[in-house]
């Protein structure tokens, strides 16, 4: 993905990094222009729908590299279109335009893509898929407390659940792999992690709920 | 939310969905209740790994080390009462001059010194004056 990007690309580690120096710079701000203002703004706004962006982006490829290389290609282009002065009536929904475009690209661009052939069906996958997360444009902070409530909901998971999680999500190893290392039947490892998935989706859940 | 949408997105995720099951998700999909699980679904995917890694962060904070809890002991009292904090600061003050007191008296006591007698040996004296009153060597 990083050898097709136009701008150069910022090493992945830093990036979040960057973005957020740049969108709270305010060292001089009577010389700031009215441009860099602007860019600021939406380098904020961009870092306020980043997870958002992230799940949709993440969701879609199913590689986290990928994602953060197409991520930060979005930024590169949001960051061009406002120094070029457009207005974006709404930027989430804008970024997620661009990132479609990106990952169709990178799906084109693999020989051994598994995704569906048939691009009438895909269009309409991810015409639903761009529904489902612009019914929560006007939410995005929502986004934020559902990390929060997840975070705790983690941290109350006995230390072996929290293990079979972490080498599967932290770690990315495959559900084969996991099985080896916890040494159990990969089914009994596909029905734990369902399992698990679904008490923490519960979980996020009732504490949004019940706060 | 239909049973099978869970089971459609672990296939969307491992690749392997049939054409089939393409035409059924999507179907599914055009029910909001159908969004919304497929939006719960791909955050807890994103959101995982920074959950776990936080939670991991939390799990290895290394407990302070005993010079760290010693200067926060002795560190000024955060209290919003100011008789309690000068009391808190004597009573802290009193124990140290205490245990620094208790140390320099141990010390005065305990440890071994060099004497030196305030009567002079006589036979060293009298081999002073000798060696003063003979002729240089040879």
């Amino acid at each position: 993905m990083g050898d097709e990007q136009e701008g150069g690309s910022v090493p992945r580690e830093s990036f979040t990094n960057t973005l957020s120096t740049f969108a709270g710079f305010k060292e001089h701000p009577l010389e700031m222009s009215r441009e860099s203002e602007v860019l600021q703004r939406a380098a904020a706004a961009f870092i306020r729908d980043r997870n958002r962006l992230g799940a949709f982006v993440g969701g879609l490829l199913r590689d986290a590299h990928a994602a953060e290389d197409v991520i930060q290609e979005v930024w590169l282009r949001l960051a061009a279109e406002v120094e070029k002065g457009t207005v974006l009536d709404n930027q989430p929904a804008w970024c997620r335009g661009v990132a479609k475009n990106l990952i169709l690209k990178h799906w084109r661009k693999q020989r051994n893509a598994k995704v569906v052939a048939d691009s009438a069906v895909l269009e309409v996958f991810l015409a639903r898929v761009d529904e489902a997360f612009a019914e929560t444009d006007e939410s995005a902070d929502l986004w934020e407390r559902r990390q929060q409530a997840l975070d705790e909901c983690v941290a109350a998971l006995p230390e072996k659940s929290r293990r079979l999680l972490s080498l599967r999500y932290e770690g990315r190893e495959s559900v084969e792999n996991v099985a080896g290392r916890v040494g159990q039947s990969f089914d009994a490892v596909t029905k734990a992690l369902y399992r698990l998935r679904q008490a923490l989706s519960d979980c996020v859940e009732r504490k949004l709920s019940h706060p | 939310m239909n049973d099978d949408l869970p089971e459609l997105l672990r296939r969307f995720r491992e690749d392997e969905l049939a054409p089939e099951d393409w035409l059924r998700l999507n179907d599914l999909l055009d029910r909001p209740e159908g969004r919304e699980a497929l939006r719960h679904d791909w955050f807890l995917e994103a959101a995982l790994p920074q959950s776990l890694a936080a939670t991991s962060v939390a799990v290895r904070i290394p407990r302070p080390s005993f010079a760290e809890q010693l200067r926060a002991w002795f560190s000024l009292p955060r209290t919003e009462e100011p008789t309690l904090a000068v009391l808190q600061m004597w009573s802290r003050a009193s124990f140290a001059a205490l245990t620094i007191g208790l140390f320099g008296a141990t010390w005065a006591v305990w440890t071994p010194r060099e004497t030196f007698d305030t009567e002079p040996d006589p036979a060293f004296i009298a081999q002073l004056i000798l060696q003063n009153q003979l002729p240089d060597a040879p």
